[in-house]
């Protein structure tokens, strides 16, 4: 296959380009077709009804597994290209042909994800009005013009996606800058079909542009209203995560199953790519969900506090054990990745002082606010709270703490690029002792208004953890600023054995993506479930038998059992991948 | 070798999902159910039962389609501001509340002057009220007047209200709701002022129906004046196929609310048309660029 | 060093554990101590498998005794000694005690949109003290709250308002010690009002179990003193309400 530029105007690669867009966007349109036929159908067969109930997993359930598939799988597809894109860009950068096929390698991904995403998509889209009539007529009677523009968007998503497949290897070498601007397209419309989407999913939980009676008065309203805005933004970072998490996980399968070491470098360093973007997009995701906490307590404080302070609030301890885990999981991976960078273990000594920082941060973003004690524990602390354990409950001691874990982690990174090479600049000394003062200036500064939080009412508190945020990012940016220059030119112990690395640091990257999707599930059932009996909230009362609130264990166990469906799902689409990577 | 990593790394998969389910098990578990319907009952507090009142006059009831409690509203009825001061003096031998009473029970007793005979029993379709809920229409009126709140629900008002309250179709409930029964008669229950629509969706198929809903002008039955009927374009569609719905199952005919109110009926055949027609276009492109390859192979 | 990377990993947990054990007062929760312990062994253990070479050293031990690479006694203490230390662990679980069961329960139950008080509906989100709006008479209302409080409050909050009056050892849970910087400070002032007004009774579902021995208070108190004694807790254990506008926090403030 010519790849080097000299492919003829037309020829095989035209042929093949347009069957494969075809083929997708029949495949959309049988699918819709089939949509239409099952919604009609079944509205015909059915009964007419407020809510009907399906047997085995009843309404909720069964809406909930499909919709929370649908939505990572949409994650996947969306977050994807967005990575693909600017590692290609990467490649045109630096011209290192590894960065090009690395690209092609997340792109090969995509294919058969977006007839997934499709697929329950659609099944959805029946289930609600199939189960749901009153309400879907209900949201569609507000919502429709959007749905139209959705349906435009998808059918232009599915067509630059497979134009920018189909056509990697016809537009290289100078036409490369076209295939960037396909790239790019499959990223707009990509974005734009999740903001569609985000629209009818904020409306929900923070309506607008409606009457005192739920007529709809102004379609714009009510889809900018409060939440969107910050939703969008959440879920296009975690998106990002959420992708480089999932083919980090295909690397290291991949890397497991390799026969030769030339493939298991390949894999290792694709699932290097992939945890790095992960962890690099998920750092930034607390502070997009602060701002969506606060949009929701603006909205309305009573589930404000029903999501941080009341019923639900016992699942933030799950989150906080999930995040922890996250960062012990990216630095284990790192310091075993040291292990395959010559001269790498120059920086052993500082893994002591970093997992032990790690350590105390976790411990600290574990305690719990309400401290589950027994009658004689409780007579003994005092009081529902405990005097010392206490402090560490509160919002300002966990900031802290997460600030202290990411400049640690951010650390962990920097030592590992440093790995194999010795700075040769003769300002190396001064250099080393900036970089290691701005580190400890934002440690102060983090600790320092984190004790000082404690001594302020709350409204003051709140914007502290701004200024820590802040000393955070200021930290590594001149981190960066100076790292650069300094290794210009640096002396370079040896070469990264990539490939080199124990089984068990594949499983740190399984690890990843498994609780990324975990956490994914949990963070969406508690959005989701802050209504309450709402459908939309303070407005359109859910007066189903589903209206109810389940306990914290059943909605674990069926966002565990979401979370398996969905790898078996993936490990299905990757098998394909794989079989048709094979065959090219 | 690959179903071997795979089947590891499923092992692995599950043992994290099942720890994080396994702490999950750990928090505190209760259930929390919605609230429940509020129901008069003879210990509900005078406050609370005149914030009922008013919520029906708005809501259920129905009377502010021509009745006003504030500066604005209708006047088809009288102003309820002043109904409590007026009451007394009404009719010799009642006192206000029970006048206020009679007049919601049996509006035809006593007209208030200047007013035509209009209104139908507070008790009877469409407001359709229970015996509680027209003693809570009456402590709001007595409040909004200003005179004391005199009104009690008894343990008999609330039990006949309980069993009043019976489960009725949806569509059935919007005609209450949108004063369609009171002039059309429904199942016996309903105004004069217009024809009985108990069987008439055996005259009008669904779809003329819905037309009338939109467009009352579209024809009239015959018998009755035409241009009384105001235009029911302004409810949101899905009430109006409810409506549509409920008429057409009282003749026995099978009519889908949902189905037929779904975006995807109207334009779906449209949509579909237009998606058919791009594949085509694609299908015709994937050839004109076949036979451009095979021209330049030869 | 990396010869001891067994005995460290041993050692450095079971000084933590003494530590946690030993050091923190009052003595913390078994369900605190539970998490703090399962994170630091995780902890240990990724530790040593994140370098080769310790994951080597750490492995060598245990592999020598399963192998038997060690002297007899050695292996026996080992094999044995398992089994023992788990059915111990197991026994120590399984042993009833006298204590009360746990207590699960959120520390700031989520509060309805609108209750009840005196027959008369509140929508808590618009809800704010009145006697705030007349600053000049707020020393006023504050010692006439004080009064009130040390009528009603005083038994089991406490004289110094640290939720240990006379009565309050007998509840479970204790009452609010309004001194922490968890309980008031935390909150607004509506929410107090509710909490107050309602009482244990009208805690919500989410918030149960909780046996809160809270009196309903507007039976036996009017609104205002409600929120005069409101006022002076806040004044009286110097914190001040929560708010979310800014600005009005300093209005407490002297």
């Amino acid at each position: 296959m010519g790849v080097d530029g000299g492919v003829p105007a037309s020829g095989p690669w035209l042929v093949r380009t347009i069957t494969g867009v075809w083929k997708g966007v029949f495949k959309v349109s049988v699918m819709l077709a089939m949509t239409y036929l099952a919604a009609q159908l079944l509205s015909a067969a059915l009964p007419a009804a407020d809510y009907r109930s399906l047997p085995l997993l009843g309404n909720r359930t069964a809406v909930w597994i499909v919709a929370e598939l649908h939505l990572m799988f949409a994650a996947f597809v969306l977050g994807v290209p967005i990575f693909a894109l600017i590692t290609e860009i990467i490649g045109m950068a630096t011209r290192e042909r590894r960065y090009d096929d690395l690209a092609r390698e997340f792109t090969r991904l995509l294919a058969m994800a977006y007839t997934l995403t499709a697929v329950l998509g659609c099944v959805l889209l029946v289930l609600f009005l199939a189960l749901y009539p009153k309400f879907t007529t209900y949201m569609s009677s507000i919502f429709k013009p959007t749905w139209l523009l959705y349906l435009v968007l998808i059918f232009g998503e599915v067509i630059v996606a497979y134009l920018y497949w189909y056509t990697w290897d016809a537009l290289q070498g100078a036409r490369k800058r076209w295939h960037i601007l396909i790239g790019l397209l499959v990223n707009l419309w990509g974005t734009a079909l999740l903001f569609v989407a985000d629209a009818w999913v904020t409306f929900m939980m923070s309506p607008a542009g409606i009457d005192e009676a739920n007529n709809p008065t102004s379609l714009w309203a009510a889809a900018t209203n409060l939440t969107w805005m910050p939703i969008n933004i959440h879920r296009l970072l975690a998106n990002v995560a959420f992708g480089g998490a999932i083919a980090a996980a295909y690397a290291a399968f991949r890397f497991l199953a390799a026969d030769s070491d030339e493939e298991r470098a390949r894999f290792d360093w694709m699932g290097y790519v992939g945890s790095f973007i992960a962890i690099g997009a998920f750092i930034p995701l607390p502070f997009a969900g602060y701002w969506l906490g606060r949009e929701i307590y603006q909205f309305s404080e009573q589930m404000g506090v029903s999501m941080m302070g009341g019923g639900f609030s016992w699942l933030w301890i799950l989150q906080a054990m999930i995040i922890g885990s996250l960062f012990f999981a990216a630095n284990v991976y790192l310091w075993l990745g040291m292990g395959r960078i010559p001269g790498g273990e120059r920086y052993t000594r500082f893994q002591v002082p970093m997992m032990l920082v790690l350590t105390l941060g976790f411990l600290v973003w574990a305690t719990p606010r309400s401290i589950i004690a027994t009658g004689a524990e409780m007579a003994a602390m005092g009081g529902s709270h405990h005097p010392f354990l206490g402090l560490f409950g509160v919002m300002a001691a966990k900031n802290t703490a997460v600030n202290l874990m990411i400049l640690t982690t951010f650390l962990s990174f920097m030592l590992y690029r440093r790995g194999n090479r010795v700075p040769t600049v003769s300002w190396t000394l001064a250099g080393k002792a900036a970089q290691s003062l701005a580190i400890l200036i934002a440690a102060g500064v983090v600790v320092g208004y984190g004790v000082y939080s404690y001594f302020v009412p709350s409204i003051v508190r709140i914007g502290f953890s701004l200024y820590q945020v802040a000393a955070v990012l200021v930290a590594m940016a001149v981190f960066v600023a100076i790292d650069i220059p300094l290794l210009k030119g640096a002396r370079e112990i040896g070469v990264i054995r990539w490939g080199a690395i124990p089984e068990r640091a594949q499983y740190a990257l399984f690890f990843l993506a498994i609780s990324f999707t975990w956490l994914m599930g949990l963070m969406g059932y508690i959005r989701s479930g802050i209504r309450q009996y709402w459908h939309i909230y303070g407005r359109v009362a859910d007066e189903s038998a589903n209206a109810y609130t389940m306990t914290h264990g059943d909605a674990t166990l069926i966002v565990s059992s979401i979370v398996v469906v969905f790898f078996l799902l993936v490990s299905a689409v990757f098998a394909m991948a794989l079989r048709d990577g094979r065959k090219v | 070798m690959l179903l071997r990593t795979f089947l590891r790394i499923f092992v692995f998969v599950l043992l994290v999902v099942g720890i994080y389910a396994y702490v999950g098990q750990l928090v505190p578990q209760f259930e929390e159910h919605p609230p429940k319907k509020k129901v008069i009952t003879a210990q509900t507090g005078r406050k609370e039962l005149v914030a009922i009142g008013q919520e029906l006059l708005r809501g259920k009831g129905g009377c502010l389609i021509c009745h006003k409690d504030s500066e604005t509203g209708n006047t088809r009825g009288p102003d309820l501001r002043q109904a409590a001061v007026h009451a007394p003096t009404r009719r010799p031998g009642l006192d206000g509340e029970a006048y206020l009473l009679e007049s919601l029970r049996d509006p035809e007793a006593f007209l208030v002057e200047g007013y035509p005979k209009m209104m139908s029993s507070a008790l009877k379709p469409p407001a359709n009220l229970t015996p509680a809920e027209v003693k809570a229409v009456v402590a709001y009126l007595q409040s909004l007047g200003g005179v004391e709140v005199s009104t009690v629900v008894t343990e008999d008002d609330a039990a006949q209200s309980q069993r009043a309250a019976k489960a009725v179709h949806r569509g059935r409930a919007l005609m209450d709701q949108h004063a369609c029964t009171g002039c059309h008669k429904v199942e016996g229950e309903g105004g004069d002022a217009a024809p009985d629509l108990t069987r008439v969706a055996e005259r009008h198929p669904p779809a003329e129906l819905l037309r009338k809903l939109n467009d009352p002008a579209a024809w009239t039955a015959p018998g009755f004046d035409a241009g009384i009927m105001p235009s029911f374009a302004e409810i949101p569609e899905g009430d109006r196929q409810e409506i549509v719905a409920y008429l057409a199952g009282l003749s026995g005919i099978a009519y889908s609310a949902t189905g037929a109110a779904s975006p995807w009926s109207h334009e779906g055949v449209r949509l579909g048309m237009i998606i058919l027609i791009a594949n085509i276009l694609m299908l015709t492109a994937l050839a004109w660029a076949r036979r451009r390859e095979r021209r330049e192979v030869t | 060093m990396v010869r001891w990377t067994f005995a460290l990993a041993l050692g450095l947990w079971l000084a933590v554990f003494a530590t946690l054990r030993l050091f923190i007062i009052p003595p913390a929760p078994v369900s605190v101590l539970t998490i703090y312990m399962t994170l630091v062994t995780v902890a240990i253990l990724l530790f040593v498998m994140a370098n080769e070479a310790r994951w080597q050293g750490f492995l060598a031990p245990p592999r020598a005794v399963f192998a038997g690479r060690v002297s007899r006694p050695v292996q026996v203490t080992v094999l044995a000694g398992l089994p023992i230390l788990v059915g111990f662990v197991a026994h120590l679980r399984l042993t009833p005690t006298w204590d009360a069961p746990f207590e699960p329960r959120v520390v700031h139950p989520q509060p309805p949109s609108s209750f009840t008080i005196q027959g008369r509906r509140i929508e808590l989100a618009a809800l704010t003290n009145p006697l705030r709006s007349d600053p000049a008479a707020l020393d006023q209302r504050i010692a006439e709250g004080k009064t009130i409080y040390y009528r009603n409050c005083f038994f089991c909050h406490g004289d110094a308002l640290a939720g240990d009056g006379p009565f309050a050892q007998v509840f479970r849970p204790l009452p609010a010690n309004f001194r922490d910087v968890g309980t008031i400070s935390m909150l607004q002032e509506s929410f107090v009002f509710w909490r107050v007004a309602t009482g244990g009774p009208g805690l919500p579902k989410g918030a149960t179990p909780w046996h809160s021995a809270m009196p309903v208070w507007q039976q036996f108190l009017a609104e205002e003193e409600i929120w005069k004694a409101i006022l002076f807790i806040y004044a009286g254990s110097g914190s001040t309400p929560r708010t979310w506008e800014e600005g009005t926090a300093d209005v407490n403030r002297h």
